[in-house]
């Protein structure tokens, strides 16, 4: 049995009363949610935290505090973190790789770190995100000779290898263009079906279509928590833009 | 020999024995007919998908040298995979081992010292070692850190991997050093001391990065080795059977810390 025939249950995400202090300064404040599968996107301005809940999320820093659940698992526990990682897809905002490396083995590289399987069944996983994202013709070519959008389709396919139950990307939709965006978006949307993914955007109006739960962050607290269609009736039912500057607004 | 659209079908699936197998297959050859009923088996998405399979397999890159030499000394796939994906890691901790190497020969091939000249090549033969080991895991030297540590791989296991794909190349090179230095049974005497500071290097891990742990103990190793040597008449006194014996002593130490703390090292790649 390969990995991709492995039926999969979303993890459980909890959330409650998280905060983020940074150089004594605190950038994020009593952060609460509940969500099973689907994606929920974490919009705010830059500096408000999104990048260090996400980290928080994706196991890498302890500098969250308050209670962080995924499945049940406390992340802040060793042995329960490595079992969070065991069905952990994870995008960061700049996802860095040396240049020569080549997309083949960039993301199966990170195929190796992530599943526990034996050479063939780990390629053919590989060679699925890769086609998820059609990145097959650009399979030889070195991470170095892509375009940023190119390079960030590599971040968001090494983030599909599992599939996971529970994933963290950081601003998965920056730099790619019309078509490949949207393409990216059906890919995280048909993972949503099977994982809850959490997601931080500068996109909102993009953001918005896909979500199925927004949080907006305002100065050190969320200004917000709904859905999409929560956010653009905060917006006069305009759009999700609209809606996202109304309540950063009312949380100035 | 006819062949039913059952048969045919077996084959296809590869169910058939071995001699009807090649009985069929020896038909194929010269039956066009037979050739067009076999296509016509085939499933549209089966054909799809032996297609995409064999995409994959002219699209693939080859695995790069360094995964195929590991191959070849029986270092596991996964682990030469690991190793070979990182060229930063590889080349930054190659330049490391071929200036020591070079510095090694330069400050050791005073022939006149006689044996005594070995001092710098047995002070620098383990470093090359502790630069592997520092070399293998860290922020500082792997760009793919972030990714890294968010892996289930990552710790203990990931940072024994690739030490074991590095650590023999600079092992090679120690030994070639000794061979052109002719240096003889010195030529071994560097590999408890090395052991014993790859050791020592992994067990501070567990309270320190990986390039300060390194850093600490390639400097303790050098001052205390270097003030024993100025301290006696025979500069090469840490090196023979007493000194051997102190270094398998600390090589065990360091090991059993390993053991006893190898949890936390989970947390220090977190700092």
């Amino acid at each position: 049995m390969t990995a991709t025939a492995v039926s999969v249950k979303p993890a459980s995400l909890l959330l409650e009363g998280v905060s983020v202090e940074r150089a004594g300064r605190v950038v994020l404040a009593n952060v609460s949610l509940r969500a099973r599968g689907g994606v929920i996107a974490v919009l705010g301005p830059n500096g408000s935290g999104k990048t260090t809940l996400l980290r928080a999320l994706a196991t890498v820093t302890s500098q969250a505090a308050g209670l962080i659940r995924v499945d049940g698992l406390d992340p802040t526990d060793p042995s329960q973190r490595l079992q969070v990682r065991s069905f952990l897809g994870y995008g960061p905002q700049a996802m860095r790789f040396h240049p020569r490396t080549k997309v083949f083995d960039a993301v199966d590289y990170v195929a190796t770190l992530r599943l526990d399987l034996p050479t063939a069944p780990r390629q053919r996983e590989t060679w699925r995100v890769i086609d998820v994202l059609d990145l097959g013709r650009l399979a030889g070519n070195r991470l170095s000779s892509l375009s940023e959008g190119n390079r960030q389709r590599v971040t968001i396919a090494q983030g599909l290898l599992g599939p996971p139950r529970f994933a963290v990307f950081d601003e998965p939709l920056v730099s790619l263009d019309p078509e490949i965006r949207l393409r990216c978006q059906n890919a995280l949307g048909d993972l949503g079906r099977r994982c809850t993914i959490v997601m931080a955007s500068h996109l909102v109006n993009e953001a918005a279509s896909f979500a199925d739960q927004v949080i907006v962050l305002g100065q050190g607290q969320p200004a917000f928590v709904g859905t999409p269609a929560q956010l653009i009736a905060e917006g006069g039912g305009q759009t999700a833009t609209h809606g996202y500057l109304a309540v950063r607004g009312a949380g100035h | 020999m006819t062949v039913s659209d059952l048969q045919l079908a077996a084959y296809r699936d590869g169910r058939l024995d071995p001699v009807s197998d090649a009985a069929v297959e020896e038909l194929l050859m010269v039956d066009q007919t037979l050739r067009k009923r076999l296509g016509a088996l085939a499933p549209p998405n089966r054909l799809d998908s032996v297609w995409l399979e064999v995409g994959h397999a002219i699209d693939q890159p080859a695995p790069g040298w360094l995964e195929r030499v590991a191959g070849r000394l029986g270092v596991p796939e996964p682990a030469a995979r690991l190793a070979g994906a990182t060229p930063t890691l590889t080349r930054a901790w190659l330049y490391g081992i071929g200036g020591l190497v070079l510095l090694s020969l330069i400050l050791s091939a005073d022939t006149t010292q006689g044996d005594q000249r070995f001092l710098s090549y047995l002070l620098l033969a383990p470093l090359l070692v502790v630069l592997a080991v520092a070399a293998a895991y860290g922020r500082s030297t792997d760009p793919t850190h972030e990714i890294t540590i968010a892996a289930p791989l990552a710790g203990i296991r990931l940072l024994l991997w690739r030490v074991l794909a590095v650590a023999p190349t600079a092992m090679i090179m120690n030994l070639a050093v000794g061979f052109l230095l002719r240096a003889g049974r010195f030529s071994f005497a560097w590999i408890l001391p090395a052991l014993a500071c790859a050791l020592a290097t992994l067990a501070l891990t567990t309270t320190l990065s990986v390039r300060r742990s390194a850093s600490i103990v390639a400097a303790g190793y050098v001052v205390v080795v270097g003030m024993v040597a100025a301290g006696s008449a025979d500069n090469l006194v840490a090196f023979r059977a007493s000194g051997q014996l102190v270094f398998a002593v600390l090589a065990a130490v360091a090991g059993g810390l390993l053991v006893v703390f190898r949890g936390r090292l989970e947390e220090a790649v977190l700092r």
